[in-house]
């Protein structure tokens, strides 16, 4: 469904990505983990039209993405919960998801009726501004906000980050969740036990090179991974 | 009616006005993050346009129709002409609207016969001090902000606008058109100001082109003492200036106008520089 060949980003005179190649297949989740710094944000953002490829490809259903605007790629079907959240804190729960929903013309109240049953801890809050919500009350409003698009893939960047390890359970439960309903998920991730859990592929950078790949148990056993991302274990 | 009651009237539908400038200008710089320090000469243009129709149709709801569809353009037109070419220049999206409001006046200046005055209210409404006159104005200038804020927290695009105010980039994530809406936030809030202006003249009674300049800084004072970015700070600020200046003229002189509306940007830049309302957009957690 996603291919990113030979992705090279620069900022100025630093390159963030080195030429990295992912393939992501429709219905299936792959994981991209590396420490901070890696480029992980970067290759979201490179699918997401939000930083400009220097050189390389990103190939959307088929589709060269080239130069086509961030609002354009929404269209076409791709969702991204950004690092931190990303929410639009003067607009209440209800709000930002029903402007989650901007480029559906139609049933956009079925959509919202389906998110609060996807996300039951949503209705009690809907009237509540975002900005006053707890870490994972907002972590779970920006998932379902980007369901609210009904995207075919949704890429998340770092969506335990700052969690509780009670709220980062509940994420990674609705992860599970949207992968067995058969989304097609791009995950960003530090925490390598969250990725783990949920990728059928893992690619894993390190300052903007692919240094490896293979399912979850593959890399287990690689004693690069376990030495680097496992704690050893 | 009681002098006392008299100026309460003034001070509403004079606040109201102000409410309408001061609303286009916080509402322009959320989305857009451009102060445009020009937004009361197209006030003025806007007066003139309602002041033209009303020389055709001698029918105010037909002029500040007129002023805010006329003035409406005029905002399309400076942001292709201006401001869409100045994304992030800093301060030097001051200059400009400095410079613009200069081009709006001289031109308004040339147009009108050397800038002399031309009376307003008389034609429209017979006698312009009637209360049910000011009741009028009154109702047009809440009536234009209701719609407005109807329009801002009900409808899809009214929505999207409130999203691109927050954040740019989360708005680009949700599919919505950034540059469309800042595009759209100049002609709605140069809209207002049109029809803002269309009142305005029809309470002084007379317009000039330079009455851009005197309000332009009551309308800052106001967006200064609300909080930028500050819908209910700039209706709250405009209320309470209003009131002030109305009472200052009547009680004390009109001198005193500018003075308080100085010593207010004084006040508030020293001790609250984010204003008495200003907007948090701060995530909690």
């Amino acid at each position: 469904m996603l291919t990113l060949q030979n992705v090279v980003v620069r900022y100025g005179g630093i390159e963030a990505l080195h030429g990295v190649s992912i393939e992501v297949p429709q219905s299936r989740a792959v994981a991209v983990i590396g420490a901070n710094g890696a480029g992980k944000t970067t290759l979201a953002k490179s699918v997401m039209g939000l930083v400009r490829l220097t050189s390389g490809r990103v190939i959307f259903q088929g589709s060269d993405l080239g130069r086509l605007q961030t609002e354009a790629r929404v269209r076409l079907g791709i969702g991204l919960v950004p690092e931190g959240r990303g929410l639009l804190p003067t607009l209440t729960v209800e709000e930002n998801l029903l402007v989650g929903g901007h480029t559906q013309k139609t049933e956009i109240r079925s959509q919202l009726a389906h998110i609060y049953e996807e996300f039951p801890m949503l209705l009690p809050l809907r009237r509540r501004a975002a900005r006053l919500l707890s870490g994972g009350e907002l972590q779970m409003l920006a998932i379902g906000r980007a369901l609210m698009a009904r995207p075919r893939l949704l890429i998340l960047d770092e969506p335990s980050m700052g969690l509780s390890p009670k709220a980062a359970g509940n994420v990674l439960e609705a992860l599970q969740h949207l992968k067995h309903a058969g989304t097609t998920i791009l995950l960003v991730e530090q925490n390598t036990n969250l990725a783990f859990e949920i990728a059928d592929y893992v690619y894993v950078l390190e300052t903007g090179n692919n240094v490896a790949e293979g399912t979850g148990e593959a890399l287990t056993d690689s004693e690069f991974v376990r030495e680097s991302y496992l704690g050893g274990v | 009616m009681s002098l006392f009651t008299t100026q309460i009237v003034n001070s509403l539908v004079l606040g109201g006005v102000y409410a309408l400038l001061s609303i286009s200008l916080t509402f322009l710089y959320s989305v857009s993050g451009v102060l445009q320090l020009a937004q009361a000469d197209v006030m003025v243009v806007g007066a003139y346009c309602g002041y033209l129709t009303t020389l055709l149709v001698p029918n105010l709801v037909v002029g500040v129709l007129v002023g805010t569809l006329v003035t409406g353009l005029l905002g399309l037109a400076i942001y292709e002409g201006i401001f869409r070419w100045m994304r992030n220049s800093g301060h030097l999206i001051l200059v400009a609207g400095l410079a613009l409001s200069s081009l709006i006046e001289e031109s308004l200046k040339v147009i009108f016969l050397s800038g002399h005055p031309v009376a307003y209210g008389q034609r429209v409404v017979g006698n312009g001090s009637s209360l049910g006159f000011q009741l009028l104005l009154l109702g047009l200038a809440v009536a234009i902000g209701a719609a407005f804020q109807i329009f801002l927290m009900r409808s899809r695009w009214g929505r999207a606008l409130r999203a691109t105010a927050d954040d740019h980039e989360t708005a680009r994530l949700l599919g919505i058109p950034v540059n469309l809406m800042v595009r759209l936030s100049f002609v709605i809030s140069s809209a207002l100001a049109g029809g803002a202006g269309v009142l305005l003249a029809v309470i002084f009674q007379y317009i000039t082109p330079f009455i851009g300049g005197q309000i332009e800084f009551t309308a800052v004072a106001v967006i200064l003492f609300g909080g930028l970015g500050s819908i209910p700070g700039a209706i709250i600020g405009s209320f309470i200036l209003a009131t002030s200046q109305v009472f200052a003229t009547t009680y004390l002189s009109s001198s005193y106008q500018d003075a308080i509306t100085f010593g207010l940007i004084v006040l508030i830049l020293v001790f609250r520089p984010k204003g008495l309302f200003s907007v948090s957009r701060e995530v909690r957690a």
